[in-house]
C-alpha cells in the first residue's frame, strides 16, 4: 500500500519561511536612544553607577527664569546642596520623560528627601516650552523638580562650556525634534559637575548613587 | 509607511517612541499563512484520501484551528505585539496568558486526530515503529516532563537578563515567543489527551496536574508584583506609552494578571473537569454518548471505516 505524508514539504516550507523571518530580523534597530547612549560612553567611576567628568567643568554664570518666571542663579542655588541638572525638552518623546521618572521614582524609594537635591530641568527648547507648558511639564514627575529657561543662544552657550554637545533641531514645521545631551550632570556645592549619569541609569542605580551625592564623597 | 520600517516580528526599540499607527509584523502574518496553508492543504489531501467523504468533525476542528490563528495575529501584531515586547510589562503579561490559555490549547483542539498523527509520522496500524519525532513527544508530554517544561520555561522567559538580552531583537523575541508557544502545548497535551498515542492523565490526575500549574507561577508572578524597582531593563527605559503608567505600577499589573487572570482560567478548567468528572462517576446515571462524540471518538481512535483504495 503506497504511503502518502503530506506533513514534509509544508514542514520544510514553513522551516524556509521561519528562517527567513530570522535572517532579516536580525537586523539591528538603531534608534535615537541607542545613539545617545553610544555617545555618554566610558566607564563608570569607580562606586558609582555613572562616569566621572573629566577635567574641571563649572556651571557658568548664568541667570535663568524658572516656572514663575522668576530670576534664578543655578550657581547659587548649587551652594545649598547638590545638583542634578538635566538640558532636556518637554515635547521629547524617549529619554526626558525616562530620566526625570527614573529620578523621581528613586527620590521617592530613597533616604534622600527632595529638599536635600536640586533636580533642575533646563530646557533647550525654550520657544515651545514656556513657563505654563515646563511647569505642567515637571509637575508630572516631582514637585520639587526646578524648571529653567533661557534663551537659546544663553542655553547653547551653557551646555558648551560644560563641554555637551550642542542642541540641534530636527525637522521643520511645529513637530521638530531637538538633539540634546541624553547625560545627567551631577554638580557638588562649588558647581563643578562630577558624575554624568548616562541614559539608562536605572531606578535602583539612583536609589545608591543619591545618598553619595549628599555626601559629596567623589573620590 | 517606508518599507524600512516594517518588521518582522515584535521587539523591544530602545527608545523608540510608541505611535498608535498600525505597523503589521510580517513575520506573524507569514506563520498564520504558512499554518493555515499547511492545514487547509492536509485536509483537501485527506478529503480525497477518504474519497470525498468528509468527516463530519473535520468543520469544528477547522473552526477551532481558524480561532487558534485569529489569537495569534491578535496577540502578536500590532499593537499587542510590539506594545508587549517593548514597552508594558503588563501587555507581555497579556500576550503570555493570550499564548498559554488560547493559541496552544486552540491549536491542540483545531488538530484532528488523523493531521496529528501524519505530523508525527505515525502510520495506521503500525504500533511497532515509532520514529525520532513521535518518540520526542512522547517524551516531552509524559505528564511530570511536560509540567517540568512548562514550568522551567515559564521561570526562564520571564528572567531579566533573558527578556533584556533576547527581545531587543525580533529574533530573540521571535524565540522566547515560539519557545514559549511550544511549552505551552506540551503543557497541554497530558490534559487535553489528543492522541491515544500520546497517552495523557486520568481526571483525578488532571485536577492535581492543574493545581500545580495554578500553584507554581505563584513565584515569577510575586517578583514582578512585590519588587521596589523595575526588573526589566527593556520596560523601565522604554519611553511610556501610557504616559500615567510608571513601570513600577506596569510590573505590579503583569504580576498581578499573570496570577489572578491565569489563575481564574486554571480554576476554572479544574472546576469544569471536575463537574464532568463528579457527573460521570455518578453510579445511577446512564452513560450516553451523542452521536457527533461518538464521530469524533471514531476520528481519534482511528476506527473511522474506510474503503480502501487500490494502488493506481
Amino acid at each position: 500500500m503506497r504511503t502518502r505524508t503530506t506533513s514534509l514539504p509544508a514542514f520544510r516550507l514553513l522551516l524556509a519561511l521561519v528562517m527567513l523571518s530570522l535572517a532579516a530580523a536580525c537586523t539591528a534597530t538603531t534608534t535615537t536612544a541607542t545613539l545617545h547612549a553610544a555617545q555618554d560612553g566610558g566607564e563608570f567611576a569607580p562606586g558609582w553607577n555613572g562616569t566621572a567628568v573629566e577635567g574641571t567643568r563649572a556651571m557658568p554664570a548664568q541667570t535663568f527664569t524658572d516656572a514663575r518666571g522668576r530670576p534664578f542663579d543655578l550657581r547659587a542655588a548649587m551652594r545649598e546642596r547638590p545638583t542634578l541638572v538635566y538640558f532636556g525638552y518637554t515635547s521629547c518623546p524617549d529619554i526626558c520623560p525616562v530620566h526625570l521618572a527614573n529620578i523621581a521614582a528613586a527620590l521617592d524609594d530613597s533616604v534622600v528627601r527632595p529638599d536635600q537635591l536640586n533636580v533642575v530641568f533646563v530646557t533647550v527648547d525654550p520657544a515651545r516650552d514656556d513657563r505654563a507648558v515646563l511647569a505642567d511639564y515637571l509637575a508630572n514627575f516631582d514637585a520639587s523638580f526646578v524648571g529653567l529657561r533661557a534663551t537659546q543662544d544663553e542655553v547653547d552657550r551653557v551646555v558648551t562650556a560644560l563641554g555637551l554637545p550642542e542642541p540641534v533641531i530636527e525637522g521643520t514645521g511645529e513637530r521638530y525634534t531637538v538633539g540634546h545631551p541624553s547625560q545627567v550632570l551631577a554638580f557638588d556645592r562649588g558647581g563643578i559637575a562630577r558624575i554624568a549619569y548616562p541614559f539608562g541609569t536605572r531606578q535602583s542605580q539612583w536609589v545608591e548613587d543619591l545618598p553619595k551625592l549628599l555626601r559629596e564623597d567623589w573620590s | 509607511m517606508s518599507l524600512a520600517e516594517v518588521s518582522w516580528w515584535c521587539s523591544g526599540t530602545l527608545g523608540q517612541p510608541w505611535r498608535w499607527e498600525y505597523r503589521p509584523l510580517i513575520g506573524v502574518w507569514l506563520l498564520v499563512a504558512a499554518l493555515g496553508g499547511m492545514y487547509a492543504y492536509a485536509v483537501r489531501r485527506h478529503t480525497a484520501d477518504v474519497r470525498r467523504e468528509r468527516a463530519p468533525s473535520t468543520a469544528h476542528y477547522a473552526w477551532r484551528f481558524g480561532a487558534a490563528l485569529a489569537l495569534l495575529v491578535v496577540s502578536s501584531d500590532w499593537p499587542l505585539g510590539p506594545l508587549g515586547a517593548g514597552y508594558l510589562a503588563s501587555v507581555a503579561a497579556l500576550r503570555t496568558l493570550l499564548l498559554t490559555f488560547g493559541v496552544a490549547p486552540l491549536l491542540l483542539l483545531g488538530t484532528p486526530p488523523w493531521m496529528l498523527r501524519r505530523l508525527l509520522r505515525i502510520r495506521r496500524g503500525d504500533t511497532e515503529h515509532r520514529g525520532r519525532l513521535l518518540r520526542f513527544v512522547q517524551i516531552a508530554t509524559i505528564p511530570w516532563v511536560a509540567f517540568l517544561l512548562f514550568n522551567v520555561m515559564l521561570v526562564t522567559t520571564q528572567l531579566p537578563l533573558v527578556v533584556d538580552t533576547l527581545k531587543v531583537t525580533q529574533a530573540g523575541s521571535f524565540v522566547l515567543d515560539i519557545s514559549w508557544l511550544v511549552a505551552s502545548i506540551i503543557m497541554w497535551v497530558p490534559l487535553l489527551r489528543p492522541l491515544p498515542e500520546l497517552g495523557g492523565l486520568g481526571d483525578p490526575m488532571r485536577l492535581l496536574y492543574l493545581f500545580g500549574l495554578s500553584i507554581l507561577p505563584t513565584v515569577p508572578a510575586s517578583f514582578l508584583t512585590f519588587s521596589r524597582f523595575p526588573l526589566y531593563r527593556l520596560y523601565e527605559l522604554a519611553p511610556r506609552a501610557v504616559p500615567s503608567l510608571d513601570a513600577v505600577v506596569d510590573q505590579q499589573i503583569a504580576g498581578l494578571g499573570l496570577k489572578i487572570v491565569g489563575g481564574a482560567i486554571v480554576w476554572t478548567v479544574m472546576a469544569v473537569l471536575f463537574f464532568r468528572w463528579a457527573a460521570r462517576e455518578q453510579p445511577d446515571k446512564v452513560p450516553t454518548v451523542s452521536w457527533s462524540q461518538f464521530e469524533r471518538d471514531l476520528e481519534r481512535y482511528d476506527l473511522r471505516h474506510r474503503t480502501e483504495q487500490p494502488p493506481p
